[in-house]
């Protein structure tokens, strides 16, 4: 089945087209979610409730964007509610006069990085760090919205942001990921 | 979009790439709540489809009732009569056959047995029984 045609089979609440879109996107989505939950349980309940809400709210998708995205976006909504739910996003703090230049981490050395350490890497950051480093580097959202998503402000984002790096860089050091190949 | 460095670049590629296979048991709890979704139906005016379709048969039986007893012909209707209808006028059946009886009552007197083919048959007086 084409995407199209499986957008119109759950749009008429096709129970096979809805197997076959939770079948292709569903592996991707639940790494998407196990990015921002700690635990292998709260991701699969993510993807549940995103899932559900994917196939009650379809008629709402106006098949403009794109389909996966429109999902994604759905499962990283559905995680920080998870998030907030459990009072993880609370604790956020801000920097002042940080040079964020001090904090990067160097590119040859998340270039040969394994998939299990990239979760072992997220796994080891506090939930403030993980979720705005998830929401800035890997989904694109600028200071700006994720400040409006997470409610809080700029800076903490920013923030967050450069603690995560800094937490990074010395998680890639105690992994054996060095600068230098 | 936000301006990456290399190593966003590069993290961002690689995380893009994740893939998980999931338990199929979330697949079936999704399509549990889709079910219970369905089952539970949509609500018209607040009110579940069930309950209007309850509510018209309801009525339905109410109405098919009262004609019913409206009904003069139907013999359910003519058994709920009360004791006050019976002055109503009387109306005979077709095949009422009047019954003769020799000392003219019922309880005293003999039921005289008449061929209906001889009813009109003048009997001569020696052989009349009450002269």
């Amino acid at each position: 089945m084409t995407e199209q045609e499986l957008i119109t089979g759950c749009k008429g609440n096709d129970r096979r087209a809805q197997r076959a879109v939770y079948d292709r996107y569903s592996p991707v989505m639940l790494a998407v979610a196990r990015r921002y939950t700690a635990r292998d349980a709260d991701a699969e309940d993510v993807l549940v409730t995103a899932f559900f809400k994917v196939f009650d709210k379809i008629s709402s998708f106006n098949e403009q964007g794109s389909f996966e995205g429109w999902i994604r976006r759905i499962v990283v909504n559905e995680a920080l509610m998870l998030l907030r739910k459990k009072h993880a996003l609370k604790q956020a703090s801000e920097l002042d006069d940080v040079n964020p230049a001090s904090f990067s981490v160097p590119a040859s050395a998340t270039a040969r990085l394994a998939e299990a350490d990239i979760m072992a890497l997220l796994d080891t950051m506090p939930t403030g760090y993980r979720t705005v480093f998830n929401l800035y580097v890997v989904e694109g959202y600028k200071h700006r919205e994720i400040a409006e998503m997470l409610s809080i402000s700029i800076n903490t984002s920013k923030s967050q942001l450069i603690l995560a790096k800094k937490r990074m860089r010395e998680q890639l050091e105690k992994m054996g990921y060095s600068a230098n190949p | 979009m936000a301006n990456f460095d290399p190593f966003e670049k590069e993290f961002r590629r690689q995380a893009g790439g994740l893939r998980r296979t999931p338990a199929s048991r979330n697949w079936n709890r999704i399509e549990r709540r889709l079910d219970k979704r369905q089952g539970g139906g949509g609500r018209i005016l607040g009110i579940r489809p069930w309950m209007i379709a309850a509510l018209l048969l309801l009525v339905a039986g109410t109405t098919v009732i009262s004609k019913m007893a409206d009904d003069r012909n139907n013999p359910l209707a003519q058994r709920s009569e009360f004791i006050e209808e019976l002055s109503t006028p009387y109306t005979p059946m077709e095949d009422f056959e009047p019954v003769e009886y020799l000392n003219g009552a019922p309880d005293g007197g003999e039921e005289i047995i008449q061929d209906a083919d001889f009813r009109d048959v003048v009997v001569a007086r020696e052989h009349r029984v009450n002269g």
